[in-house]
């Protein structure tokens, strides 16, 4: 941060400064920016100042929580390899950990910092903190004297000024010779009093001192960051902060001259500190952390049972006989497990996956636990180890000694009864899920910024518009844009240096998506609790990454809603078809599902129904599981950026030889034709060819897998990457196209077992869809909001494999869509549910009462059994589903307005005025076949029997002369053919990736056809794309085997007001009869 | 019943229908800027309609640039007229084919005297008409009465009778009260007299026409010029020999006394007020007020404050450095100097401190030097420091003039007790203030 | 009122009586005749809670519708004496003024040392000439609702015939003018009841009524408590 003072003049006088050699000071008081807004250093930051300028240790202390101590503990032990070590002298630098407790008494607040003195000082801390943040939101606490006081066994207590003889009495009651009081000198007048009252308990009352410099910061320069900070917490502007700010930048960790100079009446407060640190024995390493035991039946051990468990899953697995290779490894999997006592942590696994089979919520395990055999005979995974090549040692290896780590898939609309099982079981004390940081970003860092300077709204929006994706580098690339926003250049360079400043800050704990932790003994021992945002949950204060430094076992419960699809999809073969299908037992390579895929008709498939997955189909045409595996992982930002794609594809049909940087790659390259594509390949490479130890190896996996990277951790690992290779004799070229993988792959890399599982729902999901595409179909529209495409579409697409839809009706529908059978072959019947904003409460109690007594007579009688309100009433109407009781959707909009609502009056369910229908004379006008179908696409987003260009398309000519092409007979015209097409747009694309370009995935009457927009037409046509959905464009067909885009090279809006008058009249007024 | 609806661009005072007096004394102001005036009885006056309505739109487009006008049977039809078909006259009872052709969301100006009980309904009704495919006002006009207040009560009966003009709003004859005041902000100041007398001169147009329709006669013109610096202003009063209506008149005396005025501290305001009398004097008010302590101080304020002698109480602000630490405010305010602010939620209590709120009690010398006084060596050598180390380092303003200052207590040979501090971005030693 | 006031004066508490002591030797010392209040009619004074000062002097404080002058250099004590004088005053809801110079500004910290309550206490900013000063300062006087007005003169003096002026306004007005400034005034000295000198051992009494002059008063360190505690830190 290069703002602040210029240059600081030397001292006075100066005085002669005492060797530094001679001073120790452990600072019992540092604070992180993990107290939330608090503190303006990162905890590695201060801890590696701390050593760097030889202090005898440090306490991370952070406001009311242990949220950063894991982090600085991890930078004293670990040091990271890649960053080089600038810490030489200090090698018996302790680190302890302790919390700032704010604590309410009659007097008003005052703080007290705690240190435990051991492992039982500890848990009692984490019982403090979790007492004082369980009941209280965010950023607050509640903590009383009185309860300090009981738990006060085993800990130091730091009571911080100001003081009042009476409270300071009570705490040493409490601790008696475990109390001491901070002291600090910080060039202000209040402290120069405090001290002096210091001074005055200390000879009257016998308390004890100890000297601190109360740092908020690590180095002086930050205080304009901490400024920003405190602006932030008061929600002021820098200009009005005045006295809320600090009134110097003293609050730093000094050097030990200084203190020594500080403190040179009274060395002896310096060394007390260091007497204090003497005290306390506890480090975090000692966290003992045993996994529950799961519930076993009597008399027999966990091992015993596993191994039980294990022989049944596999004759369940192998029907026909288990092969004697999957015998041989899940034996040597259990030997591992019996060594590294992992067996409680896979019961409970099995326990889960048992509710919820019972439950029957479909269930997948991903992640490293598809690597093992014992996982797959428990039916946590269900990748056959016999079809993908797995190492176990990928998901548990015993040097490496960290716990596995488990993800299982639930049906996310059901995954909330798993979440609240495990609390029912464990108990809230013993269970609690993991948090992450939320951090600030560019976008919020800039917005935070500019509030903080005093900039008005609308120009933060327009930086931000104008900052896009690309964060905070394209603003600094272009600083004379400043003037557009009438900022003058030294603000500019303000905002830009605090934002950038402010980026990486952690902000608030949100809720990791469904990491839990579970432990034997009461979870509040190891790590304090708090509440989270969303009601009955309760959080830990360490995040996933913590969790693996500590060796903390933690579960997944995550949710994936094609899961969902799959299951509702299996119900409806067994209740309307009687098959009994099961994801476990799809017939497996199937052909016909095979040239599905191969053709790209994989609308609504798991995985690979993007756009870019599409248009590689055609090309890769998978005929295997692993190619689907393969396809699964490859459309990613990993393989991409590392230009992997292209080779693959080439290498795959043999159009280009298959080969090897170097000889030693071939044996880890050659499933995938020497190119590089999962997670576990970029691993082996960097261990056998680069040379990486496995503490390195494992650090990149860290890396890969966390998606917070730090600059100059990347820049350590790509100097070590490319000397290790260079010195193995690979091109500097090879090497650098493999970092790009790996930093494409730190964002989302995948994982091969993690593919594999994947690769299972993306070919059950394309077997239903060949298969069974009605009862595919129907399942995905009952599981919206999901996937890539929207009802529309979907429906669209199912109508073109031939499956047939019934319109909504009141006296049929049911809430969810369902099948009907019609002479021979099935239909699928609209649900309620597609209607816009209708509210599932009211259609449930209408349905119920429908099975009960039978179909609704009229619109007097629905309203008289159901009571529905007016707004639902009206929906319904808009949508057509009460052509039923013999009302046009008019009529019935016209008919609901005037009936009376309120149950208790005499005319209840009648007309105000008119009793019945008949003597109502207002004539209606006629509705036309554009504005019904207008109407039901502002009802239900589809219309089953019309499309919009369908409807136009007799006119087009006539409005526009020339020959409009159809998306059907793209195939046969030749490709660079300029085609002009009317298309309803459903699906614009930029992905980052893309360079500029965009994709446009367009609809008419006769099928989808995708359109790719160069960047400068995409510039060019902005807005029409932004405001018209049904357009024109001319563009030149393009033909790449097998793949069919347009390229556009103009857009217009198709005036529809214009080109409806051109049709002739006949055909508007047909009746729409339902088709 | 003929209605003539004017449609001003922008927000006026009810003071603005007393200049359409001229027309009618039926005359009603509707906030925020319509005006109706019932011309049935006194179109004749002006040689018809057409004359009339002629006079009006040029009056009305002179001094209020950019209104419409229409006229019609019922005020409702003329403000939608107004709106939709500006300056269109209505042959009497083709009002409502008029009205036919007009699209459906015109409904919501058919307002007339009485604006709609509720908005939002009528949106409602008109969305509603728009989804049963109804385009035009014509279509509307179809629906019988008993199937609107079926359906929205008496928003449907209001609806059909104002459609119908069938609605009875009656246009009551206006009493004038406003005050007879123009009030006019230059954006620039204005220092040159011509400028002046032009904005002063369309004031009183419009000030003599509202006197005009009040029938009263200008007994003497106040004008109040607001100058832009240190609030100085001119006050010219003029007092014709005799009550009268002429305007040039008062334009000349106006443009003699302007002429007199030194204007180059420029005009920012200027107010024009006129005393109207109709041909009698009014009384004059002998009530006495008694001056208490207060007042006696503030009319002493006030003197000093015009004398440019800032006058008040001390009130001690919270900023970091002393010379901004306190201001001295016209009247007494309790001091609010910043502190913690703490949240409370039930039990739950979060603490937002202010970190350096205890400058206020930081030792401050009871006379400050206005400007920090350099220190020369020489002098500087003589000062005997009390503590080797900075009692306050003060630091402030990084992100505008950064300030960095270490203040220290030093006695002088004559036992001065002095407040030095030592700059330390120039590296140069002030002496501040005295602890006098 | 004047009545009221003999009483007061000599009924004093144990704290004072071992003082009569020092003013009894000091009679006896000097061996000088003083003319005791009650032997005149002294007019009335504001006690400045200096209790040297206020023993010593007729008025016990600053003399009531009459001029009084500090001088001397700043910083040893002048305007803090007529601080603790307008303390009193406005504890008792009283008003007083304080007219300041360009060379020095009142700051609101030493007021809260010498609890003062500045809702009573009007202060007006250095006037631009003398000219403007002396129309401040009857404006302020004619106004009779001020117990005593403060002007700092700093550097520059004030003509003979301005005092005179003032002279009779605070006369007329019973309002206790207290002038201070850096630079003595010699030749118009008659036209103060009260003249004080600050000099580094103390104040030095260059004109009271009824009382031998010059008389030295001990310096008192008005920031005893300050200095120390910085001598420790």
């Amino acid at each position: 941060m290069s703002t602040g003072l210029r240059v600081i003049a030397p001292k006075r006088r100066d005085l002669q400064l005492p060797q530094s050699h001679e001073i120790e000071f452990v600072e019992l008081l540092g604070r992180s920016n993990f107290s939330f807004l608090h503190g303006a250093s990162h905890p590695e930051e201060v801890v590696t100042q701390a050593q760097s300028l030889g202090y005898k240790g440090l306490a991370l202390c952070d406001l009311n929580g242990l949220y950063g101590v894991v982090r600085a503990y991890q930078a004293v032990m670990f040091p990271s390899h890649f960053l080089t070590p600038q810490i030489s002298e200090s090698a018996n630098f302790r680190f302890f950990c302790g919390a700032e407790m704010q604590v309410q008494s009659e007097e008003g607040i005052f703080s007290v910092t705690l240190l435990p003195m051991n492992k039982y000082g500890y848990a009692r801390l984490c019982q403090l903190i979790t007492l004082a943040k369980r009941e209280a939101k965010k950023a607050y606490s509640g903590l009383t004297l009185s309860e300090l006081c009981q738990h006060n066994e085993d800990l130091i207590a730091l009571a911080l000024p100001p003081w009042s003889l009476s409270r300071l009495e009570k705490l040493r009651r409490a601790f008696d010779n475990r109390l001491y009081l901070p002291v600090w000198k910080d060039f202000s007048w209040q402290s120069l009093q405090l001290y002096n009252h210091a001074i005055e308990l200390e000879s009257q009352n016998g308390f004890t001192l100890v000297a601190t410099q109360r740092p908020f910061m690590h180095h002086p320069d930050r205080k304009p960051l901490h400024d920003v900070l405190t602006c932030i917490l008061h929600g002021t502007t820098l200009m009005q902060a005045k006295t809320r700010l600090l009134q110097n930048r003293e609050r730093h960790l000094k050097p030990l001259p200084e203190l020594a100079l500080l403190w040179r009446e009274r060395p002896d407060l310096l060394t007390q500190s260091v007497r204090i640190a003497e005290r306390i024995k506890f480090d975090l390493g000692e966290l003992k952390y045993q996994y529950p035991q799961a519930a076993i039946p009597s008399g027999r051990t966990a091992t015993e049972h596993l191994r039980e468990l294990t022989e049944e899953g596999l004759s369940w697995r192998y029907p026909l006989g288990v092969p004697e290779s999957v015998r041989k490894t899940a034996e040597h999997e259990l030997q591992i497990i019996h060594e590294l006592a992992y067996e409680d942590y896979f019961l409970t696994l099995h326990d889960i996956c048992e509710f919820a089979r019972g439950q029957n919520i479909l269930f997948q395990g991903r992640g490293s636990a598809a690597n093992s055999v014992v996982c797959f005979a428990l039916g946590l995974t269900a990748v056959d180890p016999t079809k993908v090549s797995l190492l176990f040692e990928r998901f548990i290896s015993k040097e490496r000694g960290e716990p596995p780590d488990i993800d299982i898939d639930f049906d996310s609309q059901r995954r909330e009864e798993v979440i609240q099982y495990i609390y029912k079981k464990y108990g809230a004390e013993h269970a609690a899920m993991v948090c992450t940081v939320i951090c600030y970003r560019s976008r919020l860092a800039l917005r935070e910024a500019a509030k903080v300077l005093g900039i008005p709204l609308s120009t933060i929006e327009a930086i931000i518009k104008f900052m896009g994706r690309d964060g905070l580098k394209r603003l600094v690339e272009n600083p004379d844009k400043a003037e557009e926003w009438d900022l003058k250049p030294r603000q500019f360079q303000l905002l830009m240096d605090i934002a950038s400043g402010l980026k990486g800050f952690p902000r608030h704990l949100g809720i990791h998506t469904g990491g839990f932790l579970i432990a034997q003994r009461p979870i509040t021992e190891c790590v304090p609790v708090e509440k989270a945002t969303m009601d009955r949950r309760y959080v830990i204060q360490w995040n996933k990454d913590d969790l693996t430094v500590l060796k903390m076992m933690k579960i997944d419960v995550l949710g994936l809603g094609m899961l969902g699809a799959l299951q509702r999809c299996f119900e409806l073969l067994k209740r309307h078809k009687g098959l009994n299908v099961d994801l476990a037992h799809l017939p497996s390579e199937d052909k016909v599902t095979y040239e599905m895929i191969q053709k790209a008709d994989t609308v609504g498939v798991f995985q690979i129904e993007s756009r870019a997955q599409m248009s590689l189909l055609p090309r890769l045409k998978p005929t295997t599981f692993y190619d689907l595996v393969v396809e699964v992982a490859i459309i990613r930002p990993g393989p991409i950026q590392g230009g992997m794609v292209h080779p693959y594809i080439r290498r795959r049909h043999g159009q280009e030889k298959v080969t090897y940087a170097h000889p030693d790659l071939k044996p880890i390259l050659a499933k995938t034709f020497g190119v590089p594509i999962f997670q576990e390949q970029i691993m082996q490479i960097a261990s056998t060819v680069a040379g990486f130890t496995p503490g390195e190896a494992d650090e990149l996996r860290r890396i890969m897998s966390s998606s917070w990277k730090k600059s100059e951790l990347m820049a350590g690992l790509r100097q070590r990457l490319l000397n290790g290779m260079l010195q193995h004799g690979i091109p500097m070229s090879y090497a650098e196209q493999i970092y790009q993988t790996i930093v494409g792959f730190a964002s989302y890399g995948f994982p091969e077992s993690h593919a594999a599982s994947f690769a299972l729902l993306t070919y059950a999901s394309s077997y239903l869809k060949c298969h069974h595409p009605e009862a595919f179909t129907c399942s995905l529209l009952n599981s919206q909001p999901m996937g890539f495409y929207s009802p529309r579409a979907l429906i669209a697409d199912a109508q073109r494999h031939g499956v047939q839809f019934l319109p909504l009706d009141i006296q049929i529908s049911d809430y969810d869509y369902d099948l009907e059978q019609k002479n021979g072959h099935w239909l699928i019947r609209a649900g309620l549910r597609a209607i816009f904003g209708l509210q599932k409460k009211h259609t449930e109690h209408m349905l119920e009462d429908r099975r009960k007594n039978g179909p609704y007579r009229s619109l007097t009688d629905l309203v008289k059994r159901c009571e529905l309100p007016k707004n639902t009433l009206l929906r319904l109407g808009a949508a057509g589903a009460l052509r039923g009781l013999g009302l046009e959707p008019r009529q019935a909009l016209w008919r609901i307005q005037a009936l009376e609502l309120k149950t208790d009056s005499l005319l209840f369910a009648m007309g105000r005025e008119h009793l019945d229908e008949e003597k109502d004379t207002t004539i209606l006008p006629q509705e036309s076949t554009w504005d019904g179908l207008l109407r039901e696409y502002d009802s239900h987003g589809f219309s089953l029997s019309r499309h919009p260009i369908g409807l136009l398309r007799p006119s087009l000519n006539r409005w526009k002369e020339g020959e409009w092409c159809r998306a059907c007979d793209f195939k046969n015209k030749p490709a660079g053919r300029r085609l002009r097409v009317a298309g309803l747009l459903s699906m614009l694309q930029r992905p980052p990736t893309a360079k500029g370009f965009a994709f446009l995935s367009v609809e008419d009457e006769s099928g989808i056809f995708n359109v790719v927009l160069t960047p400068d037409v995409y510039e060019k046509f902005r807005l029409v794309i932004a405001f018209h959905q049904l357009i024109e464009i001319v563009g030149r067909l393009e033909k790449a085997n097998g793949v069919i885009n347009l390229k556009a090279e103009s857009l217009a809006p198709l005036p529809v007001g214009e080109i409806l008058h051109l049709i002739a009249p006949t055909q508007t007024e047909k009746p729409n009869t339902p088709s | 019943m003929r209605t003539l609806c004017l449609n001003l661009p922008k927000a006026e005072r009810p003071a603005v229908a007393e200049t359409f007096l001229a027309f009618s004394p039926r005359v009603h102001y509707r906030d925020p800027r319509w005006v109706f005036v019932d011309i049935a009885s006194t179109a004749h006056l002006f040689g018809g309609e057409g004359g009339l309505f002629r006079e009006a739109r040029k009056m009305v487009c002179d001094f209020y640039p950019g209104a419409t006008a229409a006229v019609a049977d019922t005020p409702a039809a003329a403000q939608v007229l107004s709106e939709l078909k500006p300056f269109s006259l209505v042959a009497p009872q083709a009002e409502s084919n008029e009205l036919g052709d007009l699209p459906l969301s015109a409904l919501i100006h058919l307002e007339g005297l009485v604006a709609w009980r509720a908005v939002r309904e009528v949106e409602s009704m008109i969305d509603f008409f728009y989804s049963l495919g109804l385009k035009k006002i014509n279509e509307l006009q179809q629906v019988s009465l008993s199937s609107l207040r079926e359906r929205w009560g008496d928003t449907g009966m209001v609806v059909w009778r104002r459609l119908h003009g069938r609605d009875k709003q009656i246009i009551s004859p206006l009493v004038p009260t406003e005050p007879l005041t123009e009030y006019m902000h230059f954006d620039f100041a204005v220092s040159l007299l011509p400028l002046l007398l032009h904005s002063t001169e369309r004031a009183l147009n419009r000030l003599f026409a509202r006197l005009q329709g009040r029938g009263e006669f200008a007994v003497k013109a106040l004008l109040h010029l607001h100058c832009e610096y240190s609030n100085r202003y001119h006050l010219i009063e003029i007092k014709p020999v005799k009550a009268s209506r002429q305007i040039d008149l008062y334009m000349k005396l106006i443009e003699n006394k302007l002429a007199e005025i030194d204007l180059e501290n420029p005009i920012k305001e200027m107010s024009i007020e006129i005393i109207p009398c109709s041909e009698k004097i009014q009384q004059l008010d002998f009530w006495e007020p008694r001056e208490t302590d207060q007042d006696k101080l503030q009319s002493l304020i006030s003197v000093f404050q015009q004398a440019s002698l800032t006058t008040g109480f001390l009130r001690p602000q919270s900023e970091i450095m002393p010379e901004d630490s306190w201001e001295i405010s016209a009247e007494f305010l309790p001091s609010q100097l910043l502190e913690d602010t703490i949240d409370i939620d039930g039990q739950a209590f979060q603490l937002k401190p202010t970190y350096s709120q205890s400058l206020s009690d930081s030792p401050r010398p009871s006379r400050l030097l206005p400007e920090p006084e350099p220190l020369s060596p020489a002098r500087l050598r003589k000062l005997k420091f009390i503590t080797a180390q900075p009692v306050e380092r003060l630091e402030d303003g990084w992100w505008d003039t950064s300030r960095g200052r270490d203040y220290y207590f030093a006695l002088s040979a004559e036992g001065q007790a002095l407040w030095v501090f030592h700059d330390r971005i120039e590296n140069q030693y002030y002496l501040h203030g005295y602890f006098d | 009122m004047s009545s009221l006031r003999k009483e007061v004066v000599f009924k004093m508490n144990a704290a004072e009586t071992q003082k009569i002591q020092s003013i009894e030797e000091l009679r006896s010392s000097l061996g000088l005749k003083l003319v005791r209040p009650e032997g005149v009619r002294a007019p009335d004074g504001l006690p400045t809670g200096w209790s040297a000062l206020d023993q010593y002097v007729l008025w016990q404080g600053f003399p009531k519708g009459a001029l009084s002058l500090l001088h001397g250099p700043s910083g040893l004590g002048a305007t803090s004496l007529w601080i603790q004088a307008a303390s009193r005053i406005t504890q008792s809801t009283r008003w007083c003024a304080w007219l300041s110079s360009s060379q020095g500004q009142l700051s609101p910290w030493a007021l809260r040392k010498h609890n003062v309550a500045l809702r009573h206490l009007v202060v007006i900013s250095a006037p631009k000439n003398a000219e403007q000063r002396l129309w401040a300062l009857q404006e302020l006087l004619s106004l009779s609702l001020f117990e005593s007005v403060a002007c700092d003169l700093g550097t520059e003096t004030m003509r003979d015939h301005h005092l005179v002026q003032l002279r009779q306004l605070s006369a007329r007005a019973q309002c206790a003018t207290v002038l201070i400034s850096q630079r003595p005034l010699p030749r118009s000295a008659a036209r103060f009841a009260l003249v004080g000198e600050f000099t580094s051992q103390g104040l030095n009494l260059t004109r009271a009524l009824h009382r031998p002059i010059p008389h030295l008063l001990p310096r008192r360190d008005q920031y005893a408590d300050l200095m120390p505690q910085l001598t420790q830190g």
